[in-house]
C-alpha cells in the first residue's frame, strides 16, 4: 500500500488514507497513467461510477474503484469532470473490464469516453431520446421522456459469417437477454450482447424517493435468487458510512442466511446445468434437495425467498434455539444427498463429455477481465470476499476456498459442488457459536457526505455496493455492481471458438443473473395510477 | 457409466412423491409468515408512522374537514411487516392469511376513517378522537378542567398563554 502511495504521489493531486480506503484525487488528463500504475501494483478493478455534483460545483465526479487483495485495501480513484461537456480518456486498453462500466456512465450521465472500443448504448432502451441522462440529479425519477426510436446498432457479421440469435427470451433461464452468436459454420467467431430489458430504475428510485430504512427492501428485490446479499451489502455500506456497530448476534444471523442462500443458489445452478445438457433426472433431484432449504427459511423468517429481515442496524427477527436444531437436521440431510449427487455427476461420462474442455477461460484472461466468484476460482484465481474482505461473522469462522485451475465448465461445476459442502460446514460453525444478545441497534441521524464500500461474496461472486450518504435522509449515490455484471463481459472470450451446441451451457456456466445485472434505468415509474389496456389499445401500441 | 445411472435411479426412486396436494389439502403457514394486513380502526390514532416506514409507499393519509382517511392500497404490499412494527398503538396486525388472489383490486384496499375532534374555542378539527381518548387515559388526575384543556388546539392554547 505504501508503495502505491509513493509511486503515485508525483501524478496524483491529493492522496488521503483512511483505515481501509486509499483515496486518490487526480486530474482527468492523467487518468491513464494512474490506472497503469495501479494495474502494475496488482490492483484489481471493481467498478466505475459517476456522481452528479452539478448543482454544488458544476462537476461530475468519476470514481474508479480498485481493490488491493493482498493488503485488504480499497483504492478509490477520483477525478472531476466539467459538467458542460464531460469527456475523459477511456482506460479500456489498460483494463478491459471497464468496458461495460464506461458504456453505462455514458448512458446514465452523458460522459464521453474517448477511444472506447464499443461506444454503443448499454442500458438505455432503444426508444430513449438522445441527450437525456436519467441518473443526473436534474432528472426527476418519475418523468417519462418522449419516445424517439433509435435502433440499436448491432454488430455486423463479416462477409460469409452468419448470425444465430439466442433470445431476447433466453430459452433455459426464463429471463430476457439477446445473445447474438456470429458463426462460421459450427464455430462461434464473435459474440454480441444486448440485454438490460428488465431495468427497473432501482438506484434512481432509492436516490430520490426512499429513505435509508426503506431501501433494504428495494435492494432485496434486485435479484430473485440472491436477494439477501443485496440488502445485506447495502446495510453494511450504510453502517460503515455512519459508523454503526451492529450486535454480534445480528452478524451471525446475516452470515447464516447468506450461507443458506448460497446453498440453494448452487443447488439451483447444478439443476439448471443438468437441464441444459438434457439430464433431467438430476435437475429434478437437485431441485428436490434444494427445497428443504426454502422451507427452513420460511419457518424462520416467514418467507421462502425474499426474507425481508435486514435493516440498517441489524436484523428484525430472532432465531430461536429450535430453529437452529431444524437447520442442523436439514443441512445434515442435504450434506448426505449432495455427496450422492456429486458422485453421480463425477461418474457420469456423458456429463463429463459435455462439460470438460468447454468454455475454457484461462487464468490471464480471467485476471484481465476481473471476473469473480466461482468462475474466477475455477480459473485459478484465489479470490473470495469472505476471506479477502471479511464481513459479518466471517472473521470468526474457519473455512477453505475451493480452487481449480482447469477453467472449463467442469471445473466450475466442481467448485460449486465443493462450495455447497463448505457452506454446510460454515453453517455448523454458526449454529455452534451463535452468541446471545440483541439483534438490532437503534439508528439515529446519519451524517451526510460520508462514503463507504461494502463487499459480499454472493453465490455468483463478488458483489459491490457503494453508498454516499446524502443530506435529506437518503443516499446521495447508491451504486451496485452485481457479480454477473462483470462475468458477462468474459462471455465473448469464452464463446469464441466454441461450437453452437455448447453456447447455452457456456452462457449458463457463469450462472448469469439477468435481474442482478440490470438494476438501474428509469423505465416506467409514472404509473401512480394503473391503467388497464384493452385488447384494441394493445394492438395499436 | 452404468454405476452412475444406477445411483441416479436409486436417488430418485427413494423419494416417491414430494409435491404437496396444496389446493385440496390446506397448508398451515409457518408461525412467522407475514400475510395480509389487518387494521383495527378503533385503535388507529392517525399518527402517520406507518406512512413514513412503508418501503413500497402504499399507505396514504388524507386530511379532510372532520375526519382523517388512512388508505392502504395493499395491492402493492410487499409484506415486510414494517408498518406493524412501527405502529405505536399496535393497530396494524399481520395475519397468516396468504390466499389473496382476487379479480377486483378494491378487495385489497383497506380504508380507515378516523374521527377528528374540534377545538372547543376556534372550532377547527385538530386531534383524532382515539388520540384524545388516549391522552385523557394518560392523565393522572382526571379533573374536568384538565380534560377540557386537552380539547383546545395548540394555537388557541398558545394565544391563551400569551
Amino acid at each position: 500500500m505504501k508503495k502505491i502511495a509513493e509511486n503515485i504521489v508525483d501524478i496524483a493531486e491529493k492522496i488521503e488514507t483512511t483505515e481501509e480506503n486509499l483515496v486518490i484525487h487526480t486530474n482527468p488528463s492523467q487518468i491513464k497513467e494512474v490506472a497503469k500504475l495501479l494495474v502494475m501494483q496488482r490492483a484489481r478493478f471493481v467498478h466505475l461510477t459517476a456522481i452528479d455534483f452539478i448543482t454544488q460545483r458544476n462537476q461530475i465526479e468519476l470514481n474508479y474503484f480498485f481493490s488491493l487483495i493482498d493488503d485488504k485495501m480499497n483504492v478509490i480513484l477520483k477525478t472531476s469532470l466539467d459538467s458542460s461537456e464531460p469527456s475523459i480518456a477511456s482506460i479500456s486498453e489498460i483494463i478491459p473490464a471497464v468496458i461495460w462500466a464506461e458504456r453505462e456512465c455514458n448512458d446514465l450521465f452523458g460522459i464521453k469516453f474517448e477511444g472506447h472500443p464499443d461506444p454503443r448504448r448499454l442500458v438505455l432502451p432503444d426508444n430513449w431520446p438522445q441527450g437525456i441522462h436519467p441518473l443526473r440529479k436534474d432528472f426527476s425519477y418519475n418523468t417519462k421522456p418522449p419516445e424517439s426510436k433509435q435502433p440499436q446498432p448491432l454488430k455486423k457479421p463479416q462477409e460469409g459469417k452468419t448470425v444465430i440469435p439466442i433470445g431476447p427470451f433466453y430459452p433455459s433461464l426464463e429471463e430476457p437477454a439477446y445473445f447474438r452468436l456470429i458463426v462460421d459454420g459450427e464455430e462461434i467467431v464473435d459474440f454480441d450482447y444486448r440485454g438490460f430489458y428488465v431495468h427497473r430504475g432501482i438506484e434512481k428510485l432509492a436516490e430520490s424517493a426512499l429513505n435509508y430504512q426503506q431501501i433494504p427492501f428495494l435492494a432485496e428485490r434486485i435479484c430473485g435468487i440472491c436477494g439477501f446479499v443485496h440488502s445485506c451489502a447495502y446495510c453494511q455500506a450504510v453502517e460503515k458510512a455512519a459508523n454503526i456497530e451492529i450486535p454480534l448476534r445480528a452478524k451471525f444471523i446475516r452470515s447464516m442466511f447468506l450461507e443458506l442462500e448460497r446453498l440453494h443458489s448452487h443447488l439451483l445452478w447444478v439443476g439448471l446445468a443438468a437441464h441444459i445438457v438434457g439430464f433431467d433426472t438430476l435437475f429434478m433431484q437437485s431441485w428436490r434437495i434444494r427445497e428443504p432449504v426454502m422451507y427452513i427459511c420460511e419457518i424462520i423468517t416467514g418467507n421462502r425467498k425474499t426474507y425481508g429481515i435486514n435493516i440498517v442496524g441489524g436484523v428484525t427477527i430472532d432465531v430461536q434455539p429450535e430453529h437452529l436444531k431444524d437447520i442442523e437436521k436439514v443441512i445434515s440431510d442435504i450434506e448426505r444427498e449432495v455427496r450422492e449427487l456429486r458422485e453421480i455427476i463425477l461418474d457420469d461420462e456423458v456429463i463429463q463429455l459435455r462439460f470438460k474442455n468447454v468454455g475454457i477461460l484461462n487464468n490471464d484472461e480471467a485476471k484481465k477481465y476481473c471476473v469473480c466468484g466461482p468462475v474466477a476460482r475455477a480459473s485459478g484465481i484465489n479470490i473470495d470476499m469472505r476471506v479477502n474482505f471479511p464481513y459479518a461473522a466471517y472473521p470468526m469462522l474457519n473455512f477453505r476456498v475451493p480452487l481449480n485451475r482447469a477453467g472449463d465448465v467442469w471445473a466450475r461445476t466442481l467448485v460449486r459442488l465443493e462450495e455447497i459442502l463448505i457452506s454446510i460446514s460454515i453453517l455448523r460453525q454458526i449454529i455452534e457459536n451463535i452468541p446471545e444478545g440483541q439483534t438490532s441497534v437503534k439508528v439515529s441521524k446519519i451524517e451526510p457526505w460520508k462514503e463507504a464500500i461494502s463487499y459480499i461474496e454472493a453465490p455468483r461472486g463478488q458483489l459491490f455496493h457503494y453508498v454516499m450518504t446524502g443530506p435529506d435522509g437518503r443516499p446521495y449515490r447508491w451504486s451496485v455492481r452485481a457479480p454477473s455484471y462483470q462475468n458477462y463481459q468474459i462471455l465473448s472470450v469464452m464463446l469464441k471458438g466454441a461450437s453452437i451446441a455448447d453456447a447455452p451451457l457456456i452462457i449458463g456456466s457463469i450462472d448469469p443473473c439477468f435481474s442482478c445485472t440490470e438494476r438501474y434505468e428509469v423505465f416506467d415509474l409514472k404509473k401512480h395510477s394503473v391503467k388497464v389496456y384493452t385488447a384494441e389499445e394493445l394492438k395499436n401500441v | 457409466m452404468f454405476k452412475s445411472k444406477i445411483k441416479a435411479l436409486l436417488l430418485s426412486s427413494r423419494h416417491k412423491k414430494i409435491t404437496r396436494p396444496y389446493p385440496f389439502v390446506p397448508v398451515t403457514p409457518p408461525e412467522n409468515l407475514r400475510g395480509r394486513l389487518e387494521v383495527d380502526p378503533n385503535k388507529c390514532i392517525g399518527c402517520g408512522n406507518c406512512v413514513k416506514t412503508c418501503p413500497s409507499r402504499l399507505i396514504t393519509i388524507e386530511n379532510h374537514e372532520d375526519e382523517k382517511i388512512v388508505m392502504f392500497s395493499s395491492g402493492r404490499c410487499i409484506y415486510c411487516g414494517r408498518c406493524a412494527a412501527a405502529c405505536p398503538e399496535k393497530a396494524i396486525r399481520i395475519t397468516h392469511e396468504y390466499e389473496l388472489a382476487t379479480d377486483n383490486k378494491k378487495d385489497l384496499e383497506i380504508v380507515i376513517k378516523i374521527k377528528m375532534v374540534k377545538c372547543i374555542i376556534c372550532g377547527k378539527p385538530f386531534i383524532s378522537l382515539n388520540m384524545l381518548k388516549k391522552q385523557i387515559e394518560r392523565l393522572q388526575e382526571k379533573s374536568e378542567e384538565q380534560i377540557s384543556k386537552l380539547k383546545i388546539c395548540p394555537e388557541c392554547r398558545r394565544k391563551a398563554a400569551s
